[in-house]
């Protein structure tokens, strides 16, 4: 023990922790947790998808007896997978078209406005997105009820405008906010009307955001289950016709579907890719100004236009989506959830269920979320890194059925037999579907880590881990917390993938679906509105751990 | 012993696409404040993070202490470092200064009262509960510098610690800097674009142009005889006229003609020979040059100025530069000489006046003309 001539012992012992931090630095332990990520990421999201693949070439001969020249039904079961298909791609088209309409004006007003209730009308906006669609598409469904519009294609349509709608105005929003408004009032002294100054400076500046906001919406709609089912009545979407198939264990023509919906979403990614990076500036119509652009841009027009979207977003979004909470109090409620057939525990073993599954993904993502988001930034893999990129974003696009049907044949007894359907297994898939969303707030943060902050620190003597621990965490742990909290949201709503890996076991969103489709609709309605309440409470956690501008630091 | 010492470093980025650093041999002495002066992309910083491990360098060793660093990691080599940017940590002061103690596992006790030390020798002792935000830039410099002496290396690698201040407090601050480094006993390197920077506070420089050292001596040998057209361009102002060589003395004495008419000069060149009639460049710098009035009294002056070459000239622009008076003249021979002189001089000139300007032999210094002698003299 060294002592210093004042008395002071300079150095008592080195502490474990930092004894074991300076050990686990070395390269040799790098490696190893490299290679433990990796297969992780490989297992939970590349393996599934591979495997159907192989599955369906496997299994070719029969599924083309079976689809195209089967005994009994001809090629019935084809036409009917492309009528599905091109139903999604119809339904998708429009409610995206729709969304966009009315998204533009509010996304404007929430970014440049400044009013009383913004915060509030921003979090309203937002929550469509967080709740699980089974309850949304439920309340949508009773709202318009009273206006004679029964399931079919026109609620459908609805009600995926109500749940993509938040996907479009948040990119939007974002877009926005990274334009320099000088630019526009630069535009404005040189006599550019508004509408001119929108077509040549802002839209530009927007389009990758709309784009990106667009496709979003459009896969998010292409592949939604648990809305659809309520509100779909005779019409058949592909994700259902899935969720179908799998029900009457046609596998081969289940894997078939998937894959297709799967191909099909990975090509419209490539393409919106694509296209997000031409430039429109130096097409002629972008530089042509007409006359009616003056015309239109005045105060009548711009106002018109934005109280008329908002009050199109309040009665085809807002009111139907949160429409239920005026049915809860029904008097039949507790009586028919008290009832004989035991609804009331039904509802706390989904609940505890939906829990259950929801924590343990979400520690499990986490665990391996950190270190695959260092990969994805600090290593210098070259091109590797940009293929893991682009494979981490693919259980984002995918319908959740056909990642469902996915996972369900390689895990399941059909595959590598680990899990049979029921709660290991619907763990599994979120599993798949929710490491995305932890990955990407903290490669956001990484990003924003100051490289410096690392230098330094290790320039003063810490060893990589103890730096990871005193200045890289603190700096992405609100990223980690906002990750994990949107991926238990998203387990928290999940239908499609759900309803296929549940076997015996029910999760909160599917079991409003059994409900509904058993015309218990008090018991269902009081679900709903609980679900809506714990996601609206998440979406609140998530907005205040959103990651904010940092200091000088 | 050295304390730092670098040979053979080379640097390769992009495959070796970019070469920051090529063949660097460099040693700097236990407890000299050394500066790499250079313009930007030169490899200057690149050589700093070499030297503190932050970077390793494609071929070559570095050696401090005379020991074999090369490979270890920043931790491992008992440096310090000071960022331009700073680098502050989000956490309170005490907390910054006292980052290496604490990492390394150091008592509390002794953690206390080093982090008391170094913050009272930078003036920061009464913030130290403070969280660093909105602070002024000289303020976190201080912090850094705290932090850096804190953690008790005896090597402090700086990199522009003085670049994101205000002219003036840098000013006032370098001197503090040069001081606390000197009490500490510490062996110091500063990466600056600020010449005058580095020669009024460095004891050493060193030159450094696209991953070479073109030079290193102490700044006034430096100032006074570089080694180069750059060398001397890049220290302060320079004038240059062009001539050849007329007569070579065999001693070293070389008479140079300036071209279209002028002067001739009698130059000594102890380390380039030249051959005659070779073009060559006389360099000199803008206080070099001495202006008098036309009626001006070589014989009564008080001033000894045997040895001086005058020529005729006349004043085309002159303006105020705050230290100093600047005058451009215009020369017989069309060629344009820029002159410093201190603003309270006995004579004030006027444009288009007509003058004497005189240069004395021995402050000239004689190079090859080089072979672009645009790119020779772009100091970017």
């Amino acid at each position: 023990m060294q002592k210093l001539s004042n008395g002071v012992n300079k150095n008592i012992k080195k502490p474990v922790l930092l004894k074991m931090e300076q050990h686990f630095s070395k390269r040799v332990y790098k490696t190893f947790l490299d290679i433990l990520v990796l297969s992780f990421f490989i297992l939970i999201i590349a393996a599934p998808i591979i495997n159907i693949i192989s599955n369906v070439i496997d299994n070719i001969g029969e599924i083309r007896d079976r689809l195209f020249i089967d005994e009994l039904l001809g090629n019935s079961q084809w036409v009917m997978m492309v009528k599905a298909l091109w139903e999604s791609f119809f339904v998708a088209f429009i409610a995206v078209i729709i969304d966009i309409l009315i998204a533009f004006p509010i996304a404007m007003i929430l970014t440049r406005g400044n009013f009383f209730g913004k915060k509030i009308l921003d979090f309203l906006v937002d929550l469509p997105m967080a709740v699980p669609t089974s309850a949304l598409g439920f309340s949508v469904l009773l709202f318009w009820r009273i206006f004679k519009i029964y399931p079919g294609r026109l609620l459908i349509i609805f009600v995926h405008v109500a749940f993509t709608y938040p996907y479009i105005v948040r990119n939007l929003k974002i877009a926005i906010e990274k334009v320099n408004p000088l630019l526009e009032k630069a535009a404005s002294t040189l006599k550019a009307s508004k509408w001119t100054v929108f077509k040549t400076i802002s839209f530009p500046l927007i389009r990758e955001g709309l784009i990106a906001g667009g496709i979003l919406a459009f896969t998010r709609s292409l592949g939604e289950t648990g809305a659809t089912i309520i509100c779909s009545g005779l019409v058949e979407t592909a994700p259902l016709v899935v969720v179908a198939l799998r029900k009457q264990l046609q596998l081969p023509s289940a894997s078939f579907l998937s894959l297709l919906l799967i191909i099909i979403s990975l090509i419209l990614l490539i393409i919106v890719k694509i296209l997000a990076r031409r430039k429109t500036a130096t097409k002629k119509f972008w530089q042509i100004h007409f006359d009616w652009e003056k015309f239109i841009s005045k105060p009548v027009f711009t106002y018109g236009l934005k109280i008329f979207s908002f009050v199109t977003m309040i009665l085809l979004i807002l009111i139907p989506s949160f429409f239920i909470f005026s049915k809860i109090l029904a008097e039949e409620t507790m009586s028919e959830l008290l009832g004989a057939d035991n609804k009331w525990a039904y509802l706390w073993i989904s609940l505890v269920n939906s829990f259950r599954v929801g924590f343990v993904v979400v520690f499990i993502d986490a665990i391996f979320a950190i270190p695959f988001a260092l990969v994805l930034v600090r290593r210098n893999w070259g091109k590797m890194n940009s293929i893991l990129d682009a494979i981490l974003d693919i259980p984002l696009i995918i319908p959740s059925a056909a990642l469902g049907f996915a996972v369900f044949m390689f895990w399941g007894p059909a595959g590598i037999n680990l899990a049979e359907p029921g709660i290991g297994m619907i763990s599994f898939t979120h599993l798949t579907f929710t490491f995305p969303f932890v990955v990407r707030p903290i490669v956001a943060q990484l990003r924003n880590v100051i490289p410096g902050h690392e230098e330094a620190s290790a320039t003063l003597g810490a060893s990589p881990i103890t730096t990871f621990r005193r200045i890289t965490f603190p700096a992405i742990k609100n990223g980690i917390i906002a990750g994990m909290i949107a991926a238990f949201t998203r387990s928290l709503s999940e239908t499609g993938a759900t309803l296929i890996v549940m076997g015996g076991d029910r999760t909160i969103p599917v079991l409003i679906v059994d409900w509904v489709e058993q015309t218990a609709f008090s018991s269902a309605s009081f679900a709903s509105a609980m679900v809506i309440i714990v996601s609206a409470f998440l979406l609140a956690l998530t907005r205040f751990f959103e990651p904010k501008q940092r200091d000088i630091f | 012993m050295p304390d730092i010492e670098l040979q053979h470093i080379r640097k390769e980025f992009e495959d070796g696409k970019i070469i920051a650093l090529n063949e660097i041999n460099l040693k700097i002495n236990n407890n000299d404040f050394a500066f790499l002066l250079g313009p930007s992309g030169c490899g200057k910083t690149t050589m700093l993070r070499v030297i503190s491990g932050l970077t390793q360098p494609t071929v070559g060793k570095v050696l401090i202490d005379g020991v074999d660093v090369t490979g270890s990691p920043p931790q491992e080599r008992g440096i310090a470092f000071i960022f331009q940017d700073f680098n502050i940590f989000p956490l309170s002061v005490f907390e910054n200064c006292t980052y290496a103690l604490k990492v390394q596992g150091y008592s509390r006790d002794y953690i206390i009262q080093e982090g008391e030390k170094a913050l009272t020798i930078v003036g920061l002792a009464h913030r130290a509960d403070e969280i660093p935000i909105g602070w002024s830039n000289g303020d976190l410099q201080r912090l850094g510098l705290a932090r850096a002496i804190c953690s008790g290396a005896k090597i402090l690698i700086m990199d522009e610690p003085l670049g994101s201040l205000d002219p003036k407090i840098s000013a006032e601050f370098r001197w503090e800097l040069r001081r606390i480094i000197k009490d500490q006993g510490l062996t110091a390197i500063q990466v600056t674009h600020n010449q005058e920077e580095a020669m009024a506070i460095g004891d050493y420089i060193i030159i450094m142009r696209e991953g070479l050292i073109l030079q290193q001596n102490t700044s006034e040998l430096l100032y006074r005889y570089p080694n180069s057209l750059f060398v001397g361009n890049f220290l302060g102002g320079i004038n240059i006229l062009e001539g050849y060589i007329r007569k070579d003395y065999q001693d070293n004495y070389y008479d140079v003609k300036i071209r279209l008419g002028g002067p001739t000069f009698k130059i000594h060149s102890t380390d380039k020979k030249f051959s005659l009639d070779e073009n060559v460049i006389v360099l000199f710098r803008h206080e070099e040059v001495y202006l008098f009035p036309l009626d001006y009294d070589f014989e009564n002056s008080q001033a000894d100025w045997t040895g001086i070459v005058l020529m005729d000239g006349s004043i085309s622009e002159k303006y105020l530069t705050g230290k100093a008076m600047r005058y451009m003249v215009e020369l017989g021979n069309e060629d344009t000489v820029s002159v410093a002189k201190p603003e309270v001089f006995q004579y004030q000139f006027d444009i288009n006046e007509g003058i004497k300007v005189g240069i004395f032999n021995e402050d000239l210094r004689l190079f090859k003309y080089p072979k672009n002698l645009a790119k020779e003299m772009d100091l970017q």
